[in-house]
């Protein structure tokens, strides 16, 4: 189900998976609506997977990465707190929105158990979240 | 005896570099240990001989056997979980506690194959918070750069910073792949390069391919010995490991020679690849031997790329076209209301040029600074030669552009005053007419490193090829060329071609 959805960002709740899919640059104001546009997805529903593709994303102003790193960051996880299990990311082919992206997630790997793992495609990526899906199916099938 | 090549130092060196293996030469740097793994068994089939030094436990111990069961459980897991990944360069370096020692581990998948390549820890300092430091400080000072120089600045201090090397250059190749030092950071008492040229022969086209294939390539200290792979060929593919996208590929004896010649113990390159070109290089220098720790060396290869994406978006060809384009215009309204005098002006101004000619229906039509009616007139009957066929060998609608004419037919030397570099285009379907635009010979006194003619050494006796010994700077003039033709100005003469066919 489409969440939100602008020129920039394409936000999608699929189940368990809640996805974010950057297409284009976002300055300030924008950016920051996505993340909070996200966050209030992540409230309404049980997600404990992301996909976070940032396949258009551009280049994100240095504070606006902070903020996500010292702000956003906390409010997310403790909205989610342990039932985050595995965050997917696709990167962008740019530089600047890769290296943004490699310190968001490495405040991430710090705060939390989830997995992270790194992605050329979508299809990998789904294909790594929905394994893990499976495998957490057949534990509780196992254990009743 | 032996005596010095003052003939084609690129082709002999072309030569000497097919008879190395540099792709598998079945040995790695000492700095660190390679363990190849079969995927999903992460069964160790291949490793280096120096695990003991690196990893603290003996190779002959950890051949066919499973890596993890050589990790700490908490390193095991992490390895195993680090695989899942299809992209490596957002987790690269991981820091893994073996039974032996800590050590950095960087994942490729190359070949088939899952490669670990094993660096020691020898800083305290956190990988993350070692990256954080780094990028960010890059990232904060690319963002506030407005002009090429100022981006330049940047790159070449911020690598210097990061790796601490005697002298970091930032080394531009033109377009026969000769290289100049165009930018310099140094540390104080050491000597400057800044504005030698190197010859193309210095970096062959083979290895050229390598600077390609990896974003920067490491020699920590020329003086250690290199270490063999056991077993000597992969027993799965039953020949030997291609190196070509690793860290620590062993070194070609040549290049060794080459550094020492240079007096330079350790060295470390970035490339730059702009639209799939190898463009120039961000060298180190070091007079000893240099460790750096892995998570630097990546901060230098994204820096390198920051500079790339700023640099296109600063030297974007479209601002030039925009600017251009108003001239195109006034010369085709010229032209197609056959005002020939009124349209040189313009057409002069689109590309560049000093001089230009029109002929059409036989008459010529010149102005600037051109060479006379009769040689112009030779000139566009050579182009007119289908014998020659200069204009429709790469594009069937023709033109032809040269930056230095008399390499291509002989008589053009008595013409490079006014037209060493030449644009032609032809205006009519199926007739001899054409406009050719003219540039200029310029005369560049260039500083070389060492004499460029000379830049291998040959013994007779052995025919062994050897680097020159000498890099004191060598004064030589670069004649018969114009100033090179801009792709943009190229796009100009090709537009208004394709308006008026």
């Amino acid at each position: 189900m489409s969440y939100f959805e602008e020129e920039y960002l394409h936000i999608i709740s699929e189940e368990s998976i809640a996805i974010m899919e950057w297409k284009g640059l976002a300055k300030t104001e924008a950016y920051r609506r996505g993340f909070e546009a996200f966050l209030e997805m992540l409230e309404e529903g049980e997600h404990t997977l992301w996909l976070t593709d940032f396949t258009g994303g551009k280049v994100i102003d240095i504070k606006d990465q902070k903020w996500t790193t010292s702000e956003w960051l906390d409010r997310a996880l403790e909205v989610v707190g342990d039932s985050l299990k595995k965050v997917a990311v696709i990167l962008s082919t740019d530089i600047f929105n890769k290296v943004a992206v490699r310190l968001i997630m490495n405040a991430l790997t710090q705060n939390t158990d989830a997995e992270v793992a790194y992605f050329e495609d979508k299809d990998d990526a789904m294909e790594w979240l929905m394994t893990h899906e499976n495998e957490d199916e057949l534990a509780e099938t196992s254990s009743t | 005896m032996s005596n010095t090549l003052n003939i084609s130092p690129r082709e002999v060196v072309e030569t000497e570099c097919d008879r190395y293996n540099f792709e598998t030469p079945g040995k790695i740097q000492s700095h660190g240990a390679i363990l190849v793994l079969q995927e999903p068994s992460f069964k160790i089939v291949q490793l280096s001989q120096n695990t003991s030094q690196v990893i603290g436990i003996d190779h002959k111990e950890m051949i066919n056997q499973t890596v993890t069961s050589f990790l700490e459980p908490k390193s095991a897991d992490k390895l195993l979980k680090s695989t899942k990944s299809t992209n490596f360069s957002m987790i690269n370096p991981i820091r893994l506690k073996f039974l032996g020692n800590a050590c950095d581990v960087i994942l490729l998948r190359y070949d088939g194959f899952l490669i670990a390549e094993v660096e020691p820890v020898r800083s305290e300092v956190d990988n993350s918070d070692a990256y954080q430091m780094g990028a960010m400080h890059a990232m904060e000072k690319f963002q506030g750069a407005v002009f090429i120089e100022q981006l330049i600045d940047i790159a070449t201090n911020e690598i210097r910073d990061l790796t601490d090397f005697d002298r970091v250059m930032y080394y531009k190749f033109d377009e026969d792949y000769n290289g100049q030092v165009v930018a310099e950071a140094t540390v104080r008492g050491v000597d400057s390069f800044l504005g030698l040229r190197f010859p193309a022969s210095d970096i062959p086209q083979r290895v050229r391919q390598l600077y390609m294939n990896t974003k920067s390539r490491y020699l920590p200290d020329l003086n250690e010995a290199q270490i063999a792979l056991f077993p000597e060929m992969n027993p799965v593919t039953r020949r030997g490991l291609d190196m070509s996208v690793t860290i620590l590929r062993a070194v070609a004896p040549t290049h060794i020679e080459y550094m020492r010649n240079l007096g330079i113990n350790s060295s470390l390159s970035f490339s730059i690849i702009k639209e799939g070109r190898l463009i120039g290089m961000f060298a180190c220098h070091h007079y000893s031997g240099k460790f750096v720790p892995y998570v630097n060396r990546l901060v230098c290869e994204q820096i390198v790329e920051m500079f790339v994406n700023m640099l296109m978006q600063l030297d974007d060809d479209s601002v030039h076209t925009n600017k251009l384009t108003k001239y195109k215009q006034s010369a085709l309204d010229s032209i197609q209301s056959n005002q020939w005098q009124a349209a040189c002006s313009p057409l002069q101004s689109m590309v560049g040029s000093e001089g230009v000619a029109i002929l059409k229906d036989g008459n010529l039509t010149m102005a600037g600074f051109t060479p006379t009616k009769d040689e112009v007139k030779s000139l566009l009957e050579v182009f007119g030669n289908p014998s020659y066929n200069l204009l429709y060998q790469e594009d069937p609608a023709g033109f032809f552009v040269t930056s230095k004419l008399s390499s291509v037919f002989e008589g053009a030397e008595t013409v490079k005053h006014a037209a060493s570099g030449v644009l032609v285009i032809p205006i009519s379907k199926n007739a001899n007419d054409y406009i050719i635009w003219f540039r200029p010979e310029r005369i560049l006194s260039a500083t070389w490193a060492g004499n460029p003619d000379q830049a291998v050494h040959i013994d007779e006796k052995t025919m062994r090829i050897s680097p020159r010994k000498s890099f004191s700077a060598w004064q030589k003039n670069v004649e018969n060329s114009s100033e090179s033709w801009k792709s943009y100005e190229v796009q100009m003469a090709l537009q208004l071609r394709d308006a008026l066919l």
